[in-house]
């Protein structure tokens, strides 16, 4: 499904490269379950951000599907990302001033879903996630947990193949995380691919693949 | 659609989330649009509203000239007719002179402003009357012009609207036929006329040089104003070569009806506009620095949006939705400032624009308004909304979502944005500055007299019941009479032209043994013709000589005054008291078989006639009692507020005469202020808007300087545990204030200098680079922001090193 092929990823320091990637190589499959880990200051997060196409400015290859990722434009990547990728933070990052179905409703007047399909799926994620009470409330009258069931419903509303996931459950205290952990998992058997940075063994423990990253260098 | 309708649902909600920051926008955008939808009104009503005559853009005023078309003056009746005669450009062409007229009978006697007019009249106006019709040809003759047309106004008031048009109405003491009603509104060619009537010129009353007329012309469609012109000036020639005495380096010169009207105002009102312009960025500026304030706040929801797929565009339509609707709000408040704002405009200066009565909030203003609400939202909305939504996902993805550079470049673009204010605040200021100097200037100005405690009230006697002259002279010498002896009353006297009042009255004279070289022109002077007091009742000084007394009358010696500027003129080193001149008017010959010698008895002071800005001309004074009018003046000085007065002189005029009304009975210093109305209206609205400009940027350095300080919070408290003083910490944020307004003034400066130069016609005795103006206005922008600064820098030195530090 995604293939990367010696990905370097680096920032000026005046005329030195401060690489933060050198030369990663990984493929993931569709279904696969994929945890990243490795110390702070790894690279993590930058290469699931290369993956999510949110990050431009890096040199190899990358390939989703058969698509070539680094041949594309800005605008032709993000088509691409808005169809296949759901993202979920660790900071939730609901929008304060939205209520949780218009929270939810984003992504998908992002992609120009119509009014009438939109209440639809709205609708239907609403019950899957069982927060169809919390629908006219805002993200500061959830705890924490349940904001971050908002987040992931969010991710998933628009149908997308894989959800990449920036240590989810960080903010959560243990059974709350334990129950994001599970609604990740029972995505994941329905056959929507996974993601996740994490720095929790637990965590890492839900899925079947672990990438080790340490210095942007991958490890075995 | 659907997408614009929720964002703008969005913003709506983002705003009323945030109630300080939207009142805050609202009411600076308010002040912003209000300020420009106020002068806006004004623009509108007099410069871009159509006239309210027929293809009024084709009626021009005709002017006499000089043969380069420079100066004008009023039209000689001969000159009329020749070019009435000959040129092929007017499809219609008209004289006419302003007069009153006293309407007696059927209730109090009035004293209206009329006007007679040849018999184009109407065609030049281009509106038919309301009821009946104007007059003809036929009745524009000697002897059969004993009919009028009224004003709707005139006919509401005193006939209360019944039936007129044919009834007769007593004029001046003489029957005439009321032959049409104008409709309400119709004031051509300028305010408060109430009666025309047909002006019957009689060619053989007048000699060639002799010129008391106006005139106005329309155009035939496709002929050019410069076409017109042109033919006009031919014709000035083929007159000249005609007559060469009296008709030497004549020209016409042509001005257009909406130039004539508003010319004067035109450029100050521009200004005022470009004034109210700058107010409006600087509103625009503080309102976009408001919401990259709030960068740190939308940052995350921007990157989040962009995260879940909102391409650019749609985060852009967010953001300006937000603006676009605190534009609509800020426009909507802003009308309904404007409309109290145009009221209290016309209040404090009734005087300062041709028909006020015009000035309003129409459809014209509101539409402006709006556009300029929706445009002024995208202005202030399009830099925060491009900047924000640069937005680096990879980055706002990260947990801490505060990019600092990001924050950096914040910074950079909203110290742009504080130096532009303090630069468009510059510009104002020194706009404002110099032509309050100029004004100040003006009022300065010693007019000559003593205008405090003085009242005035035309009379004008209607020559067909006072025909002789002595006649006219017994009723102004017991007016005259029954006022000085009116308690509270210092003094009093009459004129012909009093200082501010009517205009002016040339006269040639000659000098007794100094006969005038052949093709040359004798010396003229403005003619005065005053009864006993009058220098003591307006306090002209008397230079020299003597004052006319009551034993200056018709038998006795005929004698003159002269003012200073005559006498510099004519006997520079010599003294003129003693010397002899005569005037020799054709009334004057008419009384007296000959022209009168006249010795200078006095000297008295320079007067300013028209304007305090006027040169001092060359007077002549002649007695009343030695050269009756029929149209006088009555000056009485009282022993204070002379209002109180008019009454009482309306009384004694009544005792003398029930029928005979007074006119424009008016304090002279209220004259005086009228004549400087228009320099007090620009000077007073660019005070305020200056005032307006300098409150926008305090708010808006405080808010900047405010943001630095709690960006840099916690840098100020590591300089503070690494040992810097408080006053380390003061200096360091006043200095980085006081580096942008001295950027903001640079540049201020250099832009003020340029547009300073458009002021040139509008100062008085104040150079467009006038140092003073330029180097007050700086330093009191520089004072207001180290004040603005203060509050700030003092918050900053007293962060405490601990706390800053654990905030992070």
């Amino acid at each position: 499904m995604i293939r990367l092929e010696n990905i370097e990823k680096y920032y000026p320091q005046g005329l030195q490269k401060y690489y933060v990637l050198r030369r990663v190589s990984i493929e993931i499959k569709e279904g696969e379950f994929v945890s990243i880990m490795g110390p702070s200051g790894a690279g993590k997060s930058t290469l699931l951000h290369i993956i999510g196409m949110h990050d431009a400015g890096w040199d190899g290859e990358y390939y989703f599907g058969d698509v070539a990722i680094h041949k594309m434009k800005p605008k032709d990547r993000a088509e691409i990302r808005n169809r296949n990728i759901g993202f979920v933070f660790q900071s939730y990052h609901l929008l304060d001033h939205l209520t949780v179905y218009e929270n939810l409703e984003i992504p998908l007047s992002y992609r120009d879903v119509k009014k009438s399909e939109r209440e639809a799926i709205v609708g239907d994620v609403l019950d899957k996630f069982n927060i169809v009470g919390k629908k006219d409330l805002y993200p500061n009258q959830l705890s924490g947990g349940q904001q971050q069931l908002v987040g992931v419903a969010r991710a998933v509303i628009a149908n997308p193949k894989i959800i990449l996931a920036d240590e989810p459950t960080g903010n959560l205290h243990s059974s709350q995380g334990k129950e994001i952990m599970e609604l990740f998992k029972r995505l994941n058997d329905e056959g929507t691919t996974i993601v996740q940075v994490t720095h929790s063994d637990v965590n890492a423990a839900y899925g079947n693949r672990i990438i080790n990253l340490a210095d942007g260098w991958l490890k075995d | 659609m659907e997408n614009i309708l929720r964002d703008l649902r969005y913003g709506c909600r983002m705003l009323w989330k945030n109630p300080g920051y939207t009142i805050i926008a609202v009411l600076t955008l308010a002040l912003g649009i209000g300020a420009n939808a106020a002068v806006f009104s004004v623009v509108n009503a007099l410069l871009l509203r159509p006239m309210p005559y027929p293809n009024f853009e084709r009626i021009t005023y005709v002017w006499a000239s000089d043969s380069n078309g420079e100066n004008r003056f009023s039209v000689s009746p001969h000159n009329y007719t020749d070019l009435r005669a000959r040129n092929q450009s007017f499809e219609s062409y008209t004289a006419f002179h302003y007069t009153s007229a006293a309407l007696t009978g059927g209730g109090n006697p009035e004293s209206l402003s009329a006007i007679n007019a040849s018999a184009e009249f109407g065609k030049v106006a281009g509106v038919q009357p309301l009821q009946g019709r104007w007059f003809t040809a036929e009745e524009d003759v000697p002897g059969k012009n004993l009919v009028a047309v009224i004003s709707y106004g005139l006919w509401q008031r005193r006939f209360g609207g019944k039936e007129i048009v044919g009834q007769n109405i007593q004029l001046n003491g003489e029957s005439f036929a009321v032959i049409g009603v104008m409709p309400k509104g119709f004031n051509f060619p300028s305010d408060s006329i109430e009666i025309w009537k047909p002006l019957a010129l009689d060619l053989s009353k007048y000699q060639r040089g002799t010129s008391f007329l106006q005139s106005m012309a329309r155009l035939k469609p496709g002929v050019s104003y410069p076409q017109a012109q042109a033919e006009a000036m031919g014709i000035a020639k083929q007159i000249e070569r005609e007559n060469p005495n009296t008709d030497r380096d004549n020209g016409f010169k042509l001005n257009s009806l909406r130039e004539e009207l508003v010319g004067e105002i035109e450029r100050p009102l521009w200004i005022l506009f470009g004034a109210v312009v700058l107010v409006l960025l600087i509103a625009c500026v503080n309102v976009a620095s408001l919401l990259l304030g709030r960068a740190t706040v939308r940052w995350k929801e921007i990157s989040v949006r962009a995260a879940l797929g909102a391409s650019r565009w749609n985060l852009i339509r967010l953001m300006l939705s937000e603006s676009l609707v605190l534009g609509v709000l800020g426009g909507m408040l802003g009308l309904l400032l404007a409309a109290f704002g145009v009221e209290w405009l016309i209040k404090i200066n009734p005087d300062a624009v041709p028909n006020p009565d015009e000035i309003s909030i129409d459809r014209i203003v509101v539409g402006f308004t709006m556009l300029m609400s929706v445009v002024t939202g995208i202005v202030f909305g399009a830099l925060p909304a491009w900047q924000l939504t640069k937005t680096n996902l990879s980055q706002a993805m990260r947990e801490s979502s505060r990019s600092a550079s990001g924050s950096a470049k914040l910074t950079v673009i909203r110290n742009g944005l504080v130096v532009l204010e303090i630069a468009a605040s510059l510009v104002l200021l020194v706009t404002a500055g110099l032509l309050l100097k100029s004004f100040w200037k003006v009022l300065e100005i010693n007019p000559g007299f003593r205008a405090e405690n003085v009242v005035k009230a035309d009379i004008s006697l209607p020559r067909a019941k006072y025909k002789d002259p002595w006649q006219q002279a017994d009723f102004f010498r017991r007016a005259l009479e029954g006022v000085r002896a009116m308690p509270g009353v210092q003094t009093a006297s009459l004129t012909t032209i009093l200082p501010f009042n009517n205009g002016r009255r040339a006269t040639s004279f000659n000098i007794e043994g100094r006969p005038v070289a052949p093709n040359t022109d004798p010396p003229d002077a403005d003619n005065h013709e005053i009864s006993s007091e009058y220098f003591k009742t307006l306090g002209i000084p008397i230079r020299a000589g003597r004052d006319f007394t009551d034993a200056d009358v018709r038998t006795s010696a005929g004698v003159v005054i002269i003012n200073e500027q005559l006498a510099k003129l004519h006997w520079p080193n010599e003294n003129p008291i003693g010397k002899r001149l005569t005037v020799g008017s054709p009334e004057e010959v008419q009384m007296y078989g000959k022209p009168v010698s006249r010795e200078i008895v006095g000297i008295i002071g320079n007067v300013k006639l028209l304007n305090l800005t006027d040169e001092f001309n060359p007077e002549l004074y002649i007695p009343a009692a030695q050269m009756p009018n029929s149209w006088m003046t009555l000056v009485v000085r009282g022993k204070a507020a002379p209002e109180s007065l008019i009454n009482s002189i309306r009384q004694v005029v009544h005792s003398i005469d029930p029928d005979q009304p007074i006119r424009r009975p008016l304090a002279l210093e209220t004259m005086v202020a009228r004549s400087v109305a228009p320099q007090r209206f620009v000077a007073t609205l660019l005070m305020v808007f200056a005032g307006l400009a300098i409150v926008l940027a305090v708010v808006g350095i405080y808010g900047v300087m405010n943001y630095v300080v709690t960006q840099r919070t916690q840098e100020i408290g590591i300089r503070l545990a690494l040992g810097a003083q408080r006053g380390d910490v003061l200096r360091m944020v006043i200095g980085q204030g006081m580096k942008l307004a001295g950027i903001g003034i640079g540049i201020g400066l250099i832009a003020a200098f340029g547009v300073s130069r458009l002021l040139t016609k509008l100062l008085f005795e104040v150079s467009p680079t006038d140092t003073m103006a330029y180097a007050g206005v700086s330093v009191l922008l520089a004072a207001v922001v180290l004040l603005a600064c203060l509050i700030p820098a003092r918050r900053a030195s007293n962060v405490d090193p601990m706390i800053a530090l654990r905030c992070e």
